[in-house]
């Protein structure tokens, strides 16, 4: 199988993540993927650039997307990097350690839902969301000043390579 | 019930329209996407819709989200205020919001709204 690679360095705004939206929904369906798979990357990956909108420190995105081969499955996996401030790192960590303890996505998503539902600085449910809705694995690297969130979940491909 | 005051909104990704229907129901058609840039107008628009049902004395409102090709966390949040504003009201003053998805993923992006204000808020 030949294997779909986005590798982007950008800066994303409000005005481009419709058309990044558009552009990862393209490249997924018309390759490899179902509708429903193709749902759950435009999620992940939505979330993932709103955060890097409102964390980084450069406003730079480093955004990656391969297929890898893991018994017998194939694996998507989804990379967003970028600069973030120290107390950006140490609240990233908190709420990774919070997913951790939580009982499972669905339970942590509605919880953290009914918890945030008064805060006035941004919703804080994009990393619970891709937990839960959009199914994926959800991990954070943190080197430097460097976060990487990376997102991974098996994937069926539909049609054989073009 | 008196007749609804709430202003549409066109913008060039999004858009939202209410109308009074028979039997003190509203019906809410929301289209486009639902993310940053959409976020102030949602914002505004369903604190207005929630001020107008309790005015008018709504029993239900239909929210088809059918045409809602995408919304972001921000604004689902935006639901969700509405809701515990909803869950705040005294019972009798209290309305029943029906969500109508027209697809799985819009089904799945809506659904935990009848975990966070169960009783209040059907998916349909």
């Amino acid at each position: 199988m030949k294997r779909p690679v986005i590798n982007l360095q950008f800066r994303p705004t409000m005005e481009l993540l419709s058309p990044m939206r558009d552009f990862v929904a393209e490249l997924f369906k018309s390759h490899w993927m179902s509708e429903d798979v193709v749902y759950r990357i435009v999620v992940t990956l939505h979330e993932l650039l709103e955060n890097v909108m409102k964390y980084s420190t450069d406003g730079v995105a480093h955004l990656s997307a391969d297929l890898a081969q893991a018994d017998r499955e194939t694996i998507l996996c989804l990379r967003v990097s970028n600069e973030c401030m120290p107390e950006r790192l140490s609240t990233l960590q908190g709420e990774f350690d919070s997913m951790r303890k939580g009982a499972d996505a669905n339970s942590y998503y509605t919880a953290l839902m009914q918890k945030n539902a008064y805060r006035t600085d941004g919703s804080g449910l994009g990393l619970a969301r891709i937990w839960a809705e959009a199914q994926m694995n959800i991990s954070c690297e943190i080197a430097g000043s460097k976060a990487t969130i990376v997102a991974q979940t098996p994937v069926e491909p539909v049609a054989a390579t073009p | 019930m008196t007749s609804l005051e709430i202003a549409a909104i066109k913008q060039p990704g999004f858009s939202a329209d209410a109308q009074q229907g028979a039997a003190s129901a509203i019906t809410v058609h929301l289209a486009g996407a639902a993310d940053g840039l959409a976020h102030p107008h949602l914002d505004k628009y369903l604190k207005e819709l929630h001020r107008e049902a309790c005015r008018v004395g709504a029993a239900e409102v239909n929210v088809d989200v059918s045409a809602l090709h995408f919304i972001n966390s921000s604004c689902l949040m935006l639901f969700v205020a509405w809701l515990m504003c909803l869950r705040d009201l005294e019972a009798r003053k209290q309305y029943r919001v029906v969500l109508a998805a027209g697809t799985k993923q819009q089904r799945r992006a809506f659904d935990v709204l009848a975990n966070v204000a169960a009783g209040l808020v059907v998916i349909q």
